[in-house]
């Protein structure tokens, strides 16, 4: 039995990358875990709060009411892009030129910057030089994204369909690429119809797929700032005002130091808990 | 179930139907099955088999060239117009229905009754050993009976016309291969559809089919029994994938005078079978082919005497358990290898034979088999020989 | 060339603030450190003139030639025209630049500003010439305002000198001198910068001076450039007798600039919904923008509450009560609800942002409520906005470009600008309207030797040798003698009334946020997250003052406990609002008529009561 030696070299390879992520992720992150605990005004006019801001964020209402808007709009949007996204990835051709072409269509949305995104449908929604305003109150409509809350919710929502909808349909449709042809030569061969090969064949096979697109999608809406924030500015009133934002104005607007810490503080316990949720669900699917 | 009929089945990848394409994937295919019969497409990878049952089963149409079932064109008909059913290399199943339901679904597809379903899924459960798992999840079925399930799904229908097998075992553990081919066997016995059977396995090949197509690069080149293919192979090819090991193929020439026809390997003669008739001898290059199960040998002292034997000398013994190969060359043949196989049993089993050694062997006549250019010569075709050189 | 001791390129990376450091500490001459470029001297120890600072002379082993910069100064005074001063009195400012900046010759400073035109001017010639006179290379960046205030936020968190000097809004001088961040520079030109120091830099010339001034009476911020947030309406349209006989017959008094809110309201009614179209095109009475954005706070601390009439009388700003209706007692912010003595939630404040939500749904053009300040800006150019009661000046070059629909083909405005209507609750003595007056702050953290540097720079930027030509790029004044000058009388009549008002005493009571605000950057934000809400409906107005008020005396007691260098809050204990409301010195109670009947004056005889 040959005893393996112990070598702790290999440590010494760890060093520059544990001092590059020392120096920017772990001081940082301890920065503003001492910034949480105080009241900082200045170098020289600071205070120690213990827990005050942390206690003044959870029993914050209009905390507690982006919270709940962010689930909503974060619910609304997986609801509205998953089965467009799949239809979508449905119809897309499946070989020749065609599938170059719809391919680069699909993507043209994604590539954009996102606050380019948020400008786009800023302008197109403008009811005096915008397309989809204008055509809206020549229909008649009364729409004003601006003062209505609904219509700002609308016009938010239809923004990110169209922005992330073909990221769920490029999911999908490597998903339905990956079946082999003799599924459907079964189904075919047994008589079944579009929709028994949709249920029975496509959906189970992009289970893994959707569970992907889920996940993504529910992380990053949930994150979601620059593209409300350039449409609405989080109006009218606080109807848009989603979670990041609603952190943002703290950090950045007041340069309010310790409530902003501790904020992005619980903002990170928040993401962690999705994290581990996703790895979580992830391993069950994977198994099965 | 039906007799199908392949009628000069050409394909190319390239090309669509109707064009005279460059690159075939099959060369003018004919071929006749009866109805009832269990048939085994054979040969190796690029042969053109996938592709040929592609065009059965309806999932290609061909270049050029017709399909009829039972008389009737259904070349330009889908899969799903010809009622035929088919098994995948691996297994295709339903993932989220049960064992029944999915058993159930082609008849629930046709507009059958509830009854009539239930009644022909429990029949074709018992026959294919299923009862027990029909409320189960069909994804709790090991592999084979997976592939089980997949064959029961085309027997429910009784009227479909063949089921096709595409290289069913590939996804099975070898330990359960067998446990198919028994189960296949049965169900052929008792349903007697028409089956056809894809594989670049002989053994699965002359286990399975009652008649065997033998096909390299996209043209048949036998077909026949097992027992056909494996004592006269109409071609050098089937000869070589035809058993284990494949047949000696050696280069001769003919000679025929009065004394009968006889082929020089090298520097012996070897007595042909007689035939009748007299003719110019065959040109073309000739090849003398005989199974290594065919070679007698002689005597393992190696000493000369035994009539018309051949002296060999022995590179290899390979010991197989149940029987013996023996690697040698023929001495005056240059380096051409002889494979000899012989058996543990009977008069073989005592005669010492070791690698560096000799032995004496005879090729009797009525196991040679005489090739030009690849192909068998029949009988009758020998004529008068030239004068040797 | 230039001889110098060899020092490798690669110092030019190195002639950061912490390299320059380690250097005054070993006392070397100055203009050893860094490379140079293009001046062939570098700047001789040797030459002491007006004085180098630190005990220049030593340290370097070569000492350039003095440089003759009169082909230099040449070129600058034929760009710097028209001016003030004779050309001889010009050149000497000009030299005297040259002479003071030897021992920082080389020297590389940092300085940032918003983006306005006069900046852009700044930043693009003053700079370059700047750096031809005296060697000294000068970045002037130009960013938005908001991250202006970042940036000096962050300089102020974290001790980096980030800039060497800012042009920053006077509104936050409360803020610089509670913090105790900014130097005294009234201390300073007299003491340690009193070797850089333009002779001729004539502080009682400026307007505005009193903006930057604390509490303690020191002048902490130097004025830079100016604009008020002006009335402003459509001169031709208001002159035509059709209209004029409308609106007379209707309402009962003349069609002028109106004096009070109430006459305002009528006039934007009038236009929207009587006058409607004109010359084809449909015609509003009032503009506005409302879009959830940092710049609705601005606008309503730039002084729309006092422009209503809360606050108390007092120039600059009321004393104890301010516009953002903070109570100051001696030096110390005590509170801004009315409970405390403030005047955020009070009827006056309440009533302003009444009217401002008022006006943008009923008389503003349909898209008004969804745009920000910047998109906001252009409209009136367009042609059919008749009056804008909250328009800033720094709008006077744009509006006024040749081919616009609102000036006329000789190059004069069909507009004119006014001073502003007040509301109900306006009192004689009280400020009006605001004024941002952009100005030079010295932040303390950074070295001696670069605020010297740097403050050279920022009185050439304000200097009597530029400042007129300054003015006329953009239209910002700063000086009285420039104001007053003969070329720009000459140029008045293409200004729409801007020079008037300048010329004016109504200007006095256009006055920045003053000493009242301890934090201006924190207290700011407050505003429009706030107002927001209550122009949605979402909140009403009283409820979203409340909370606004409740949230600045929040940030206020944080800051008391904190504790500041300086006049830190005191918050005053709580009390019933009844107890405050109607009090002398006070917040007022609420008037029982808050639309007085409609009052308005000529134009024409505006300008001649300013005469």
């Amino acid at each position: 039995m040959i005893d393996k030696t112990r070598s702790n070299k290999a440590w010494l390879f760890v060093l520059p990358m544990t001092m590059l992520v020392a120096f920017s992720a772990i001081v940082p992150l301890m920065t503003v875990v001492n910034y949480s605990v105080q009241d900082i005004f200045g170098p020289n006019t600071k205070v120690y709060v213990g827990f005050e801001w942390f206690r003044k964020a959870l029993r914050d209402s209009e905390l507690h009411a982006a919270f709940l808007r962010q689930l909503l709009f974060s619910f609304s949007t997986l609801a509205i892009e998953l089965p467009f996204g799949l239809a979508v990835s449905l119809v897309m051709p499946r070989k020749g030129w065609a599938v170059s072409a719809a391919l680069v269509v699909l993507a043209l949305p994604l590539l954009i910057p996102w606050n380019v995104v948020g400008t786009i449908w800023q302008i197109f929604g403008r009811t005096d030089i915008g397309m989809g305003g204008a055509a809206l109150v020549k229909l008649g409509l009364n729409y004003n994204y601006t003062a209505d809350r609904v219509d700002a919710w609308l016009t938010v929502l239809v923004m990110d369909v169209w922005h992330w909808t073909p990221l769920v349909a490029l999911l999908c449709y490597s998903g339905l690429r990956a079946i082999p042809n003799a599924y459907y030569q079964a189904a075919s061969i047994d008589g079944a119809s579009g929709w028994s090969v949709f249920r029975y064949i496509q959906l189970p096979k992009l289970k893994n797929v959707l569970v992907i697109a889920v996940l993504l999608r529910f992380m990053d809406s949930f994150m979601i700032y620059t593209e409300p924030f350039v449409v609405t500015g989080g109006g009218p009133g606080n109807s848009t005002t989603f979670l990041s934002q609603f952190l943002t104005r703290f950090a950045v607007g007041q340069f309010d130091l310790g409530p902003a810490a501790a904020f992005s503080l619980i903002y990170f316990v928040f993401i962690l808990f999705f994290c581990y949720v996703f790895y979580t669900v992830m391993n069950r699917v994977g198994q099965g | 179930m039906a007799e199908i009929i392949l009628q000069g089945i050409s394909h190319s990848y390239d090309e669509k139907r109707g064009s005279t394409a460059p690159n075939l994937a099959l060369r003018d295919v004919e071929l006749r099955w009866r109805d009832g019969g269990a048939y085994a497409l054979l040969g190796p990878s690029g042969c053109g088999k996938t592709t040929l049952l592609g065009i059965i089963s309806g999932l290609i149409q061909p270049t050029r060239g017709h399909v009829l079932y039972g008389g009737k064109d259904v070349t330009m008909l889908s899969s799903r117009e010809r009622n035929i059913a088919q098994v995948f290399q691996f297994p295709v199943i339903y993932d989220t229905m049960t064992v029944r339901q999915n058993l159930a679904f082609p008849l629930r597809n046709r507009g059958l009754a509830t009854a009539e379903i239930d009644r022909r899924v429990e029949r074709i459960a018992d026959s294919l050993e299923l009862t027990a798992m029909l409320p189960l999840r069909a994804t709790r079925l090991t592999a084979d009976q997976k592939q089980i399930l997949s064959l029961g799904r085309g027997l429910v229908r009784e009227d479909v016309a063949a089921i096709l097998f595409d290289e069913p075992l590939t996804v099975i553990d070898p330990h359960r291969k067998w446990l198919l081919r028994r189960k296949l066997k049965e169900i052929h016995k008792q349903f007697r559809h028409t089956l056809i059977y894809v594989t670049h396995d002989q053994t699965e090949a002359l286990t399975f089919a009652d008649e065997v197509v033998v096909m390299q690069t996209g043209s048949v080149l036998q077909r026949g029994t097992p027992e056909a293919l494996f004592r006269r192979p109409a071609h050098t090819y089937v000869g070589y994938f035809i058993g284990s090991p494949g047949m000696n193929v050696m280069p001769c020439d003919v000679s025929q005078d009065a004394g009968g026809a006889r082929a020089r390997v090298g520097t012996h003669d070897i007595a042909l079978a007689p035939h009748t008739g007299a003719g110019p001898a065959p040109s073309g290059s000739l090849e003398l082919g005989i199974r290594p199960e065919h070679v007698v040998v002689v005597d393992g002292a190696g000493d000369a005497g035994a009539e018309g034997s051949l002296p060999v000398s022995v590179i290899t013994v390979e010991d197989h358990g149940r029987f013996r190969i023996v690697t040698g060359t023929l001495a005056g043949a240059g380096d051409r290898r002889l494979k000899i196989r012989i058996g543990h049993h009977g008069p073989d089993r005592a005669l010492p034979i070791a690698a560096g050694g000799s032995i004496r062997v005879r090729f009797p006549p009525e196991h040679i088999c005489l090739y030009r250019d690849s192909k068998i010569v029949e009988s009758g075709e020998l004529a008068a020989a030239e004068p040797s050189p | 060339m230039h001889t110098r001791t060899a020092f490798p390129s690669w110092q030019c990376l190195r002639a950061s603030r912490a390299w320059w450091l380690a250097v005054v500490a070993a006392a070397a001459a100055a203009p050893s450190v860094g490379c140079s470029k293009k001046q062939p001297e570098g700047g001789g120890s040797a030459a002491t003139a007006a004085g180098s600072g630190s005990g220049s002379g030593s340290a370097v082993a070569a000492a350039p030639a003095p440089v003759d910069r009169s082909a230099a100064i040449e070129k600058w005074v034929a760009e710097f025209q028209p001016t003030t001063l004779t050309k001889d009195q010009q050149v000497a400012e000009l030299k005297w630049f040259g002479e003071a900046a030897k021992p920082f010759a080389g020297m590389k400073i940092k300085v940032v500003s918003e983006t306005l035109d006069v900046h852009a001017y700044e930043s693009k010639t003053l700079a370059a010439a700047f750096t031809e006179l005296t060697g000294i290379e000068v970045t002037h960046d130009l960013i938005q305002e908001g991250d202006v205030i970042e940036k000096l936020q962050t300089q102020m968190q974290s001790g980096e000198d980030i800039y060497d000097m800012y042009v920053n809004d006077t509104d936050l001088i409360g803020t610089h001198y509670r913090y105790g961040d900014a130097v005294a520079l009234s201390d300073f030109m007299v003491g340690e910068g009193k070797d850089v120091t333009l002779p001729t830099l004539d502080i009682p010339d400026f307007m505005g001076t009193s903006f930057g001034t604390a509490p303690d009476g020191k002048l902490y911020q130097l004025p830079d450039q100016q604009f008020a947030n002006l009335y402003w309406f459509r001169y031709d349209w208001f002159s035509r007798d059709d209209l004029k006989k409308k609106f007379k017959a209707k309402y009962g008094y003349e069609l002028g600039v109106p004096v009070n809110w109430s006459a305002y309201e009528d006039i934007a009614d009038f236009f929207t919904n009587d006058v409607k179209e004109l010359d084809g095109k449909k015609v509003y009475g009032h503009m506005d923008y409302g879009k959830k954005d940092p710049s609705l706070g601005w606008r309503f601390t730039d002084a729309w509450l006092s422009m209503a009439g809360v606050g108390s009388k007092g120039l600059p700003n009321g004393l104890p009560v301010d516009e953002w209706g903070i109570r100051m007692e001696d030096c110390h912010p005590v509170g801004s609800s009315v409970s405390r003595g403030g005047e955020a939630n009070s009827p006056a404040a309440v009533y302003s942002l009444v009217k401002y939500i008022d006006w943008l749904k009923k008389f503003a053009p349909p898209q008004a409520p969804g745009m920000t300040f910047s998109e906001a800006g252009p409209v009136p150019g367009q042609g059919n906005i008749a009056q804008q009661i909250f328009w800033y000046s720094a709008f006077t070059a744009p509006l006024t470009k040749a081919g616009l629909p609102v000036v006329n083909d000789d190059g004069t405005p069909k507009w004119r600008m006014a001073p502003s209507p007040h509301g109900p609750y306006w009192e004689k003595g009280m400020k009006l309207g605001y004024q941002d007056v952009g100005a030079w702050t010295m932040l303390a953290n950074v070295p001696l030797e670069r605020r010297k540097a740097a403050w050279l720079y920022a009185q050439f930027t304000v200097s009597k040798a530029v400042s007129l030509k300054k003015f006329f790029v953009g239209l910002t004044p700063i000086r009285k003698s420039d104001v007053n000058s003969e070329p720009v009388t000459k140029a008045a009549p293409k200004y729409g009334g801007l020079i008037e008002f300048y010329r004016s005493s109504a200007r006095n009571l256009w006055t920045p946020t003053g000493n009242n605000v301890p934090d201006y950057p924190k207290l700011a934000q407050l505003w429009w997250s706030n107002v927001s809400e209550a122009v949605t409906g979402a909140m009403t107005p009283q409820a979203a003052m409340d909370k606004l008020a409740k949230e600045m005396d929040d940030v206020m007691g944080r800051l008391e406990r904190a504790g500041m260098k300086n006049c830190a809050p005191k918050l005053n204990p709580e009390k019933p609002d009844k107890e405050w409301l109607g009090q002398p010195n006070g917040p007022k109670a609420k008037l029982a008529n808050e639309k007085p009947k409609g009052e308005t004056m000529a134009y024409e005889q505006l300008l001649e009561s300013w005469k």
